[in-house]
C-alpha cells in the first residue's frame, strides 16, 4: 500500500518536473539523452562535489557577496571562484584544454591587489589541474611510463552491478531518472533530483 | 591528505625552542589538502625517540585561509579579513567560515595561497618554528604521481621564498609504509584522504608504481554531500563547512550492513523514519556553547533545550555518507569502492608473475594491509573493509587490515623513519640550494624520482 501510494507520487512528481520543464527547456525533454551526455551531467555533478564553498582570500573582495541565495553557492562556477576558479571555468568552457601552452595567462589577467606584488610571482605556477594533467600524460607518453600516471592509477569500475540507491538520500530506490539514469526513491528526493542536480548538469 | 579532525579544536601548547637547534633542523611538513601536518626534528641524526617527540608534539592545522563570519579579536588584519592555522582557536563562531584551499582535487594549484599558509605556519607555530634566517632543512609531501610542474612550483617556493637550504618532497600515501607500526617488508597503504582515496603496495621500501590506484573520492566530497542532505531536509547550512564536517566526524559510522539497515529502517513508519531523536546541537554564536561547533547529543541525556536552541536528527546519513567510499556507484561514480581498491593494487602487482609467485605475493600484501588518512576514523571503517574485502580475496590467505594508531599522522611519522634510514644508507636525499641554483628545478624532479 504504502509502495503504491510512493509509485503514483513519484509518477506524478515526474509529470510536475515534465510539466515544468517544458517551459524551461523543452529540448532537454524531448531528446532523451544520450549515454555521453548522461556521463557528462554525472561527471559534473561529481566536480561540484569536489568544489570549495569559497571566494579567494584577498582577492575576490569585490566579488565577495555574503548574502547570496545559498542554493547557488554550490557548484555555480561564480563562487566556487577561488583563487583557481577562474582559471577552471576557463578550462570548463572549451572542455578540451587546446591551448595547453597558455601555462600562465590564464592567472594575468586577474588584477593583483595583493600588498607585496613581489610574492605573486609564484602564482604564475596556478595552472588549472587539467592542462598540467595532460602535460604530465605526454611526458609519460613520449618516456614511455604511461603505466605510472595519474590517469593509469584511476579505479576501474566495480565489479558488481551498481546498487539501487537513492543518489539524493540513500534509502532503496525503485524509480530512474529519465534524464539521467540516477536513481531516487520519493517524491521529495526526486524533485531535489531534478532542481539541484540533474537539469543543472544536463543544460 | 586528511579531513580536518580536531584540526579546529585546541592542540597541545607548544613547546619554544632555543634557536642553537633551529639552526640544524630539519621541518617535516606533511601537506594534507585537507590538513597540514608539521613537527620538527632537532638534527640530521635523530632517533626514533625524537621521531615519537616529534609526532607527539606535531602542528595540525586547516591547508587553507579561513574567513570568518566576523572578526575575531587578536588576529591581525589583513585583506579580506582572512586567518591562518592556530588563529582558529581564538575563534568562537565557525557558522558560515569560508576556507580558500590550494589544491584542487588533491593537488595544489594556489601557490600564492600555499605560500601565504605556509608562510604563517613556518613563522607562528612555535613547535615549529622556523622564524629567521636559519632555515635549515624541509621535507614535505605531494600525493603520487605529483606532476614536475607542481615539483617545481614547490621548489620555487621553498628555496626562494622561504630560504631553506634543503629540500626534499616524498609521497605521502607511501610514507606509513615506514612508519613503526608497519613492520612487514611488503604492505599496502590504504590512505583515504580529503580529496581522494589511494591504495599503494610497498614492497621492501619501492612502491610498485604501476600498481597504485586510486578512487576520487575523499573526505570533502563526503561533508559537502552531508552539507546538502541536511539543508535539503533540515537548515540550510550549505555555508556551514566547518560545522557540517564536525558532525560528520561526530556523527556518522559505517555500517556493518547497509542495505540491511537500511531496509530495517524503511519498515519504519514514515512518521518515525523522519523524527527521530536529536543527534546534535547545533552552535549557535548568541548563547555561546562551549564548543563552537556545536556537540552530540547523548540519548540518554538529552538537555533541557531553550527554545531557541537549534538541534539536528540525522536519519540513514548517518551510514549512507561513509557509505561511499564503499559504494562510490551510490552517487554515480563509476568506480571501485575501497575493498575493491585494494584488491585491484595487489592484482596489479601480481599480474604479471608465474602462478606460485603471484600467490606469495598476495599473502604477503594482503596479509599487511595499513589503513591510514582521516576517513579511515568513521566507527566501523575496517570492520567493514575487512567484510567488503574477504570475498574478494582467495580463501587459502589471510588477510589483515590494521589501522595506524593515529590514521592522520601515519605519512609524517612516516616520513621521518623513510629519511632516517636513508641518511643512514648514506644515499643522497636532500637537494641544496647549491644543487639548485646550478641545476633548477628539474634536479629536484629527478632526485624525488629515485626516492621510493
Ligand atoms: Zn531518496
Ligand atoms: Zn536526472
Amino acid at each position: 500500500m504504502d509502495e503504491a501510494a510512493a509509485a503514483a507520487a513519484a509518477a506524478a512528481a515526474e509529470r510536475n518536473s515534465r510539466k515544468r520543464k517544458r517551459k524551461i527547456a523543452p529540448r532537454v525533454l524531448l531528446a532523451q539523452v544520450d549515454e555521453s551526455a548522461r556521463l557528462e551531467a554525472r561527471q559534473r555533478r561529481l566536480d561540484a562535489l569536489e568544489s570549495d564553498d569559497v571566494v579567494a582570500a584577498g582577492e575576490n573582495d569585490d566579488e565577495y557577496e555574503p548574502d547570496h541565495a545559498s542554493e547557488d553557492d554550490y557548484s555555480d562556477d561564480a563562487v566556487v571562484g577561488a583563487i583557481v576558479g577562474k582559471s577552471k571555468k576557463k578550462s570548463k568552457a572549451n572542455s578540451k584544454p587546446s591551448k595547453a601552452a597558455s601555462v600562465s595567462t590564464t592567472q594575468k589577467k586577474q588584477p593583483s591587489r595583493q600588498k607585496q606584488p613581489v610574492r605573486r610571482a609564484i602564482e604564475a605556477f596556478n595552472v588549472p589541474l587539467d592542462l598540467v594533467l595532460a602535460e604530465e600524460a605526454k611526458r609519460a607518453a613520449v618516456e614511455g611510463t604511461t603505466e605510472c600516471t595519474y590517469e593509469h592509477a584511476r579505479a576501474l569500475p566495480s565489479r558488481f552491478p551498481a546498487r539501487r540507491i537513492c543518489s539524493v538520500c540513500g534509502f532503496q530506490a525503485p524509480y530512474t531518472c529519465v534524464r539521467c539514469g540516477s536513481r531516487f526513491c520519493t517524491v521529495q528526493c526526486g524533485v531535489t533530483h531534478d532542481e539541484t542536480r540533474c537539469l543543472k548538469f544536463t543544460q | 591528505m586528511a579531513p580536518s579532525r580536531d584540526s579546529l579544536a585546541a592542540s597541545p601548547a607548544a613547546t619554544p625552542c632555543d634557536s642553537a637547534s633551529l639552526s640544524s633542523s630539519i621541518v617535516f611538513l606533511d601537506n594534507g589538502a585537507g590538513d597540514i601536518k608539521c613537527a620538527r626534528v632537532p638534527s640530521d641524526h635523530f632517533s626514533a625517540e625524537d621521531i615519537r617527540e616529534a609526532v607527539g608534539a606535531a602542528v595540525r592545522i586547516p591547508n587553507a585561509a579561513c574567513r570568518p563570519r566576523v572578526e575575531v579579536p587578536g588576529v591581525p588584519r589583513r585583506a579580506g579579513n582572512v586567518m591562518y592555522g592556530s588563529e582558529l582557536r581564538s575563534c568562537r563562531d565557525f557558522s558560515e567560515m569560508s576556507f580558500s584551499r590550494p589544491h584542487q582535487r588533491g593537488y595544489v594549484c594556489s601557490w600564492g595561497l600555499e605560500l601565504d599558509i605556509w608562510s604563517h605556519l613556518l613563522n607562528n607555530e612555535q613547535a615549529v618554528d622556523a622564524q629567521g634566517t636559519h632555515r635549515n632543512a624541509i621535507i614535505t609531501t605531494a600525493p603520487c604521481f605529483n606532476p614536475g610542474h607542481m615539483i617545481h612550483a614547490e621548489s620555487e617556493l621553498v628555496f626562494e621564498y622561504l630560504g631553506f637550504q634543503r629540500y626534499v618532497q616524498l609521497t605521502s600515501q607511501a610514507m606509513p609504509a615506514f612508519a613503526a607500526s608497519t613492520s612487514s617488508h611488503a604492505c599496502v597503504v590504504l590512505d583515504t584522504g580529503f580529496s581522494f582515496s589511494h591504495a599503494v603496495p610497498v614492497i621492501d621500501g619501492r612502491v610498485i608504481w604501476r600498481a597504485v590506484r586510486r578512487l576520487d573520492l575523499g573526505g570533502k566530497a563526503l561533508t559537502n554531500q552531508l552539507k546538502e542532505i541536511i539543508s535539503f531536509r533540515a537548515y540550510n547550512m550549505m555555508r556551514d563547512t566547518a560545522v557540517v564536517n564536525a558532525i560528520k566526524e561526530r556523527v556518522c559510522r559505517v555500517s556493518p550492513h547497509y542495505l540491511a539497515e537500511i531496509a530495517l529502517e524503511n519498515k519504519k513508519p514514515r512518521s518515525r523514519r523522519y523524527t527521530p531523536t536529536p543527534d546534535y546541537m547545533l552552535p549557535d554564536a548568541t548563547t555561546g556553547y562551549k564548543d563552537p561547533l556545536g556537540f552530540v547529543i547523548d540519548p540518554a541525556n538529552v538537555p533541557t533545550l531553550d527554545p531557541t536552541a537549534q538541534t539536528l536528527a540525522l536519519t540513514n546519513e548517518k551510514i549512507f555518507i561513509p557509505e561511499l567510499l564503499f559504494s562510490p556507484s551510490d552517487i554515480g561514480l563509476g568506480q571501485a569502492g575501497v575493498a575493491e581498491l585494494v584488491c585491484q593494487a595487489v592484482e596489479a602487482c601480481s599480474a604479471h608473475l608465474p602462478p606460485d609467485e603471484a600467490m606469495r605475493l598476495r599473502a604477503l600484501l594482503y596479509g599487511n594491509v595499513q589503513v591510514v588518512g582521516g576517513n579511515s576514523l568513521f566507527p566501523g571503517f575496517v570492520k567493514r573493509l575487512l567484510a567488503d574485502m574477504r570475498p574478494l580475496v582467495p580463501a587459502e590467505i589471510k588477510l589483515q587490515v590494521l589501522r595506524a594508531p593515529d590514521p592522520q599522522l601515519a605519512a609524517l611519522e612516516g616520513s621521518m623513519f623513510f629519511t632516517q634510514q636513508w641518511m643512514e644508507s648514506g644515499r643522497p636525499l636532500f637537494v641544496s640550494k647549491a644543487e639548485y641554483d646550478e641545476f633548477g628545478p628539474n634536479v629536484c624532479y629527478s632526485r624525488f624520482q629515485s626516492l621510493a
